[in-house]
């Protein structure tokens, strides 16, 4: 039997869900079409500069993809918990 | 390289590559979509985590890291966005200072040699630009002038004489090419020295630059039948096979009429469920080389009337096809040009007689025609291709001008005295365009397709025109 407060966390924590899972396609739809790819129209150490920049901006939006994906699984595994406890 | 693409202006002082702009948008985008997330992420309305669940609070600190993160990818994307940007405005802005020190330079140096060997008029730096817009003289020993004998015309300018096409390189490298952009600029310094006028002269009768040469060659070689215009008609018309409208640079390029002998001008016209028909017209190119007018209203003394006023045979021709076509004054019309054509597309929307919608020139030199703002222009010019340069520098900042180098660090084949500026080579910058991501390129092709978006084509009419000649013209004024 599941309490009250438990059905308020449960509704609560599967909006959470819903919202981390748009957030996370659109972030997932950005890092694939909106990094662009190493350039040519460089020479040199601008190149490699760049390169660098570009390398260090697909590493931070994948940490961004990471961590929302990781609140989502962690919410989803909070809900798994509230629905096995009232079982 | 020979497939990138230079793009520069738009209103704009950057000149960059397709492919930086490409990057600049996608890195725009990227900051404005972490911006949005950032946003989203801190509206979730969170469940307040419970001692006894502890995943729910480890996903509440995730939230927050991922946060932080959405601001750090739209500081980075905003960052490479603006030093993309700025690289492109600093090259942008020292290309024009530079042009205009060269511009500087030429116009003084062009003036003095005027003053001091009018005759040298033609020799002179001011002169190459003479030279290459007299074309079809074979004087002073220039590349250009020599390259562009009269041979035959095969999809661009003629082939040319074999040593000519043997000795392309000279007027297929980027620094003739830019030379003679600044030569076209100086020539009117030279010709105005050369004729005694004072430039202020010049000035407040609406000349500068090319016009001035164009205009003081045009009365030196009118009395003696060169560079003299005459009236135009048509010669023939008649209808072609109604397909699709056109989409995509290649295709308008494609439907630029080129044949030897054929049509001059194509106007498409298209009809809507509201609103007057509208109409897409395409101009060839010069066709013929002689500086003494003959049958073809394409030839040398339009592009000398181009470079004054417009008001030339091939502009007439263009001008009278439309009225029969039925475009009115208020009639909402597109133009597509090839070389001379480009420049005749660039001075009738510059005229201010038509409802121009878009404006797309593939080698025309159209850098000194005031192309008024409004409408999409796109203006294609070959780096080595020296037949635009011939306009002088390109001063329309509010169109996208895309440059191409064909034969960049590649051999260059002897098959065309001036093979850059030949159809084929364009014809390749147009799928390269096509191809393209940026927002110059790509979001103005979206307008110019719009054009005609829900439009029906009704008819597609193939227009020659030729010169009346001046025995036929004193005949019909003696039997009046």
């Amino acid at each position: 039997m599941t309490r009250p407060q438990d059905a308020a966390m449960l509704a609560a924590l599967e909006r959470q869900h819903r919202d981390l899972s748009i957030v996370l396609a659109r972030l997932e739809r950005a890092r694939r079409d909106l990094v662009p790819s190493p350039a040519t129209f460089w020479r040199g150490t601008a190149r490699h500069a760049y390169d660098a920049a570009l390398d260090g901006l697909a590493r931070t939006v994948d940490a961004g993809v990471a961590a929302v994906r990781a609140s989502r699984d962690h919410t989803q595994a909070a809900i798994a918990r509230i629905v096995s406890h009232a079982g | 390289m020979p497939d990138d693409l230079e793009i520069s202006g738009s209103g704009s002082v950057a000149v960059a590559s397709d492919e930086l702009y490409a990057s600049a948008q996608l890195l725009h985008q990227l900051a404005k979509e972490a911006s949005a997330l950032h946003h989203q992420l801190g509206a979730i309305d969170r469940a307040l985590p419970a001692s006894w669940i502890p995943e729910a609070g480890r996903a509440e600190l995730d939230i927050d890291q991922a946060i932080i993160v959405m601001f750090e990818i739209q500081g980075i994307a905003s960052g490479m966005d603006w030093a993309l940007g700025t690289v492109a405005d600093g090259y942008g802005f020292v290309e024009r200072f530079v042009g205009f020190l060269v511009g500087q330079v030429t116009g003084d140096l062009g003036g003095l040699l005027g003053r001091v060997a009018p005759a040298m008029l033609t020799s002179t730096i001011g002169g190459a630009a003479t030279l290459g817009a007299l074309a079809g003289f074979q004087v002073g020993g220039s590349g250009l002038g020599r390259a562009i004998a009269s041979s035959p015309r095969r999809s661009g300018i003629p082939e040319g004489s074999a040593f000519a096409r043997e000795h392309n390189e000279i007027v297929t490298n980027p620094a003739m090419v830019s030379l003679i952009r600044a030569a076209a600029d100086g020539a009117g310094s030279a010709a105005l020295a050369a004729t005694h006028i004072p430039e202020p002269v010049a000035a407040a009768v609406g000349l500068s630059g090319l016009s001035i040469v164009a205009g003081v060659a045009g009365r030196v070689g009118a009395p003696v039948g060169v560079l003299s215009e005459t009236p135009v008609r048509l010669h023939s018309s008649h209808e072609l096979p109604v397909t699709n409208a056109p989409s995509g640079y290649a295709e308008r390029l494609a439907r630029v009429p080129v044949a030897e002998s054929g049509p001059q001008v194509v106007i498409e016209r298209y009809t809507l469920p509201d609103g007057p028909d509208r109409f897409e017209v395409y101009i060839t190119g010069t066709v013929d080389f002689s500086p003494v007018a003959r049958d073809d209203p394409w030839d040398m003394t339009s592009n000398f009337s181009n470079a004054i006023d417009g008001r030339g045979g091939a502009y007439a021709s263009v001008a009278e096809a439309m009225r029969q076509a039925g475009v009115e004054p208020y009639s909402p019309v597109q133009f597509t040009g090839y070389s001379q054509g480009g420049a005749v597309a660039a001075r009738l929307a510059a005229s201010g007689d038509y409802d121009t919608q878009g404006l797309l020139s593939f080698g025309g030199p159209t850098g000194q025609v005031p192309i008024p703002g409004g409408f999409p222009t796109v203006l294609v010019e070959h780096a080595d291709d020296p037949v635009p340069a011939l306009g002088g520098s390109q001063d329309n900042a509010d169109a996208v001008i895309v440059r191409r180098d064909v034969f960049g660090g590649t051999e260059i084949p002897e098959t065309y005295a001036v093979p850059a500026h030949h159809l084929e080579y364009y014809a390749r910058t147009a799928q390269l365009m096509d191809e393209a991501r940026s927002e110059q390129v790509a979001g103005t092709l979206e307008q110019l397709d719009g054009f005609t978006a829900g439009a029906t084509l009704e008819s597609s009419t193939a227009y020659r025109f030729e010169r009346v000649g001046s025995d036929e013209l004193s005949a019909t004024s003696g039997g009046r």
